[in-house]
């Protein structure tokens, strides 16, 4: 993938936009993105919308020399609310570059959700997010 | 006289061998298609029954919501929903979406919990080529459910 194609493909999403930044380099693993409503009713259910920068390099593809360049993957993301797991999934070479995930949760009560990414070099990105039940 | 009836019959032999030589290779070349489709699919198969212990599934809980033509392979959003109450008492375990098309099927794996409150979930992934995308959801009383949708992909998305 080209940084114009990078580029076009990001330009589609306001939250992409963290991954390529203003001279339109690409940055690793770094700056995660989370979009949750600050506060909700007891019992909603409320979305939310996470995405990361990373290139999630496949394994399959070739370098100009014609040798392969090495998987590097975000292999595991992990929410928790108040350190009750909401949502684990398990990454394969087959999700786009900078992975984005929605998913919901169930508010019974105020608390703070964690959000770790972890990729096959072993580097875990960490963010956490408030949210109060009014 | 005798030479130009030994001569037709003749032609109409090597006529026929002919024939069959080309059909032989047609149905050698369909053979071949139909052969890594079916090892895809089973392919596929193997990897779901393997993650969710059943090779027998229901239907119609499950929603798969793709775009029916993708432009770009690299970035293909997926929506998979599941009607459930999401209480302890039925909740969906895990969501598990394959790809029959690309080098390997897997694409991902999500477990989640009561408190996800919602059976939904959205993502973007990557199709080599035209195919059919295939999700299973395990419920916490151990049936699954299935569903796949056909995706047409214009510019493939595995780079390189």
């Amino acid at each position: 993938m080209d940084q114009s194609n990078v580029h076009q493909i990001m330009s589609k999403s306001p939250l992409a936009a963290a991954a390529v930044n203003h001279k339109g380099n690409y940055k690793m693993a770094s700056k995660p993105r989370v979009k949750l409503p600050k506060s909700a009713k007891k019992g909603q259910v409320v979305q939310i919308k996470t995405l990361i920068p990373h290139k999630m390099e496949t394994g399959i593809r070739k370098d100009k020399k014609g040798n392969k360049i090495p998987r590097h993957i975000i292999n595991k993301v992990e929410a928790t609310f108040n350190g009750e797991p909401i949502i684990t999934a398990d990454l394969h070479p087959a999700i786009s570059a900078n992975p984005y995930f929605a998913f919901y949760a169930r508010i019974e009560e105020s608390g703070i959700f964690k959000f770790v990414w972890t990729d096959d070099k072993d580097k875990a990105v960490t963010t956490s997010k408030a949210i109060t039940v009014a | 006289m005798s030479n130009t009836i030994y001569n037709e019959a003749d032609d109409r032999e090597r006529r026929n061998i002919l024939r069959l030589l080309g059909l032989g290779s047609i149905a050698l070349a369909t053979g071949a298609i139909i052969n890594s489709e079916a090892v895809a699919n089973q392919q596929t198969d193997t990897y779901l029954t393997k993650l969710s212990g059943v090779s027998k599934y229901n239907t119609g809980k499950i929603t798969i919501k793709t775009p029916s033509i993708a432009e770009n392979g690299a970035v293909v959003p997926i929506t998979v929903s599941i009607e459930s109450p999401m209480t302890t008492a039925s909740y969906v375990k895990s969501i598990h979406i394959a790809a029959d098309g690309n080098p390997n099927p897997e694409v991902a794996s999500f477990h989640l919990t009561p408190s996800s409150g919602k059976a939904e979930i959205s993502t973007r992934m990557r199709l080599r080529k035209t195919q059919n995308v295939v999700a299973v959801a395990v419920m916490n009383d151990g049936s699954v459910q299935r569903a796949s949708n056909n995706v047409k992909v214009t510019i493939g998305g595995c780079g390189g």
